[in-house]
């Protein structure tokens, strides 16, 4: 075996020209792929951040009626036994109690639909950094009977901080909801559906608006590591009565999102899968050109004695190996520029800025920086080399020594 | 005792659409130790009879039986393997792997003959110490004449005391004196290790060094004389 490698490993060797501009259409489609996987997978990782911590959570914990049904009447007790399977779960790194519900705001000149949030904001903080967001006037305490009004809805009610907001709704279980809370801050959410209509309110003062002491509408829960957000989910569902709880990942309760993350992720692939055309088309030329050249040389060893098999193998090694080193260089190449670019961002000028609002982002271009952006590339451009590398494997077991010999 | 022995070989060419006769009826016998040379014009048959010999190609019809062995009997792979274990061959361009120096070249069939490394390595220096190459071991072909690059093919066929060699016009890229070396050596080699060896040539200077010499014409035997030397 040892004589086979270094057999192949020489060969490489005896056209070096030939084997660099080879290795060089590797490495430039592995980094060019890198950064297009990196490009895709960061601003996918950018716009689920934003989304899910803006809104759903990670995962929620629910009643097991309030996703068909999301009234406050389904609100479920945050008892001791919800709060120990949490604290057990090591596998969570916090948790974010909410009580939402739609309300009617008033003021004395306009009326809209509002969606009043009630939050632990020590909680909140650590999900999506609303003390960032604050805008004007100050932040609540959890004592609090006042509220922080988002931006847009501020302004569709030409309110400022210090105006009082009234507030109605139907509490819990036939309750009535109905309060007049001064305008303590306001706050910039960059989801313009949220912007246009949220309101926060301290946690324990939102229960008792809705007559719903020590009830939650969800329950947020934010995985230790991201990626195992479904498995999370999943060792979570095991822990709760599904008759009386439900537990949804993100990608459930927002498959919208999922479906549009689906579509760019394709039209992403695309580019990438040019460049593995690109790569594939190289090898195979480079294959090409050295069995034509080799025929001779390879009608002789199988004369002498080589089995087929052993002469298939080297070839097969040769593909790998030019393929080896053009991933491997263009990894190494494209590490140093993957790590500048995740923590350079290509920042998109005022006139982006919109559309990327639209989505809840930052108007810049992240990269992402996982080793599954690197090992998808190796990966997928060694599967090209196998593939290819079967075409010299099948030309020497089909191969005719005598005419070999002569040619 | 009769090494090799061809009964009634014919290859035809083209049989079902124009039909070439190579081979004709050939019976030959070569005995352990004989020192032959294949002559004839071109297109005689002596190559045909050669890669018929060495396993290369299967004959139309006839046997070659090799220590009483019908190789046509063969499969490939059993083929290929007898190949490796009872045949060395010499090729009119050398054909030495050029990515490998002379003593991996020499090494090459041992290797594949699964020898023990030290075993490879000892015969490896002594036969390229006999065909007068022992300064020469890590040279690669490249770094070689051609006649250089010849004794070198003939160490390689020779190093693992093949049953008999076959070498096909292995003088007829070399210079006379490139020529008579090889021829030396060979002869040396034939005589000291006792292998039989079969050439297929035009060359004069092979001719009249072999002890036996082979007649081809039309694919049949014109003529087999043995000499005294």
């Amino acid at each position: 075996m040892k004589l086979l490698i270094t057999l192949a490993w020489r060969n490489l060797w005896r056209n070096k020209r030939r084997t660099l501009i080879t290795a060089s259409s590797v490495f430039f489609a592995v980094i060019l792929a890198l950064i297009a996987e990196s490009m895709i997978k960061g601003s996918h990782e950018a716009m689920i951040n934003n989304m899910v911590k803006l809104s759903t959570g990670y995962i929620q914990l629910q009643d097991s009626l309030y996703e068909d049904e999301p009234s406050v009447d389904h609100a479920f007790m945050f008892d001791n036994s919800v709060k120990q399977i949490m604290q057990q779960n090591s596998h969570i790194a916090y948790i974010v109690p909410r009580f939402e519900s739609y309300m009617l705001a008033a003021t004395d000149q306009a009326t809209r639909p509002v969606m009043l949030r009630g939050v632990d904001f020590e909680a909140e903080n650590l999900l999506n950094a609303t003390s960032h967001k604050l805008i004007a006037g100050s932040l609540l305490d959890k004592t609090d009977q006042s509220v922080l009004l988002a931006e847009g809805l501020a302004q569709r009610l030409k309110m400022q901080v210090g105006d009082s907001i009234i507030l109605v709704g139907q509490g819990f279980r036939g309750m009535s909801a109905a309060g007049i809370f001064p305008v303590k801050g306001i706050v910039k959410i960059s989801l313009p559906r949220l912007n246009d209509r949220l309101i926060y309110m301290p946690l324990a003062a939102t229960q008792q608006l809705f007559g719903a002491e020590e009830r939650l509408t969800a329950l947020l829960i934010t995985p230790q590591d991201l990626t195992q957000t479904d498995k999370l989910a999943q060792e979570l569902r095991a822990k709760f009565d599904p008759k009386w709880f439900k537990v949804l990942s993100w990608k459930q309760m927002m498959p919208s999102l999922l479906q549009s993350l689906k579509l760019d992720r394709a039209s992403g692939m695309l580019i990438i899968y040019m460049l593995y055309l690109v790569v594939g088309f190289g090898i195979l030329g480079t294959v090409l050109t050295m069995m034509l050249e080799r025929q001779r040389e390879f009608g002789i060893l199988l004369s002498v004695g080589m089995k087929r098999g052993q002469l298939a193998l080297i070839t097969f090694v040769e593909t790998v190996f030019i393929s080896l080193i053009g991933v491997a260089a263009g990894l190494i190449g494209g590490l140093p520029i993957l790590v500048y670019m995740h923590h350079h961002p290509i920042r998109f000028g005022k006139e982006m800025e919109a559309m990327f609002e639209a989505y809840g982002m930052e108007a810049v271009m992240p990269f992402a920086l996982d080793t599954e952006v690197f090992s998808s590339q190796a990966i997928v451009v060694l599967l090209i080399t196998l593939i290819i590398g079967l075409y010299p494997v099948l030309k020497v077991f089909r191969m005719n020594i005598l005419k070999a010999a002569r040619n | 005792m009769a090494v090799i022995e061809t009964i009634g070989l014919t290859k035809i060419y083209n049989e079902t659409i124009v039909p070439v006769k190579a081979l004709h009826e050939v019976d030959l016998s070569f005995d352990q130790g004989e020192f032959t040379s294949i002559v004839g014009p071109s297109g005689s048959g002596k190559t045909t009879l050669l890669n018929m010999l060495g396993g290369l190609d299967k004959p139309s019809s006839g046997q070659i039986l090799i220590n009483r062995k019908d190789i046509t009997t063969l499969k490939e792979r059993q083929l290929t393997n007898f190949r490796l274990q009872h045949i060395g061959f010499v090729f009119q361009s050398y054909n030495l792997i050029p990515v490998l120096t002379a003593i991996e070249n020499v090494s090459f069939i041992m290797l594949l003959q699964k020898h023990s490394r030290k075993k490879i390595d000892q015969r490896a220096r002594e036969i390229l110490e006999q065909v007068g190459l022992g300064d020469r071991l890590n040279a690669r072909p490249s770094q070689l004449s051609g006649g250089q690059q010849q004794r070198v093919a003939v160490a390689r066929a020779l190093a693992s005391r093949p049953d008999f060699v076959l070498a096909d016009e292995p003088t007829a890229n070399l210079d006379t004196q490139s020529a008579f070396n090889l021829l030396d050596i060979m002869e040396k080699l034939n005589r000291e290790e006792n292998i039989t060896l079969i050439f297929s040539t035009h060359d004069q200077r092979v001719i009249e060094r072999a002890r036996r010499v082979i007649t081809l014409v039309d694919g049949a035997v014109a003529g087999d004389e043995k000499r005294q030397q």
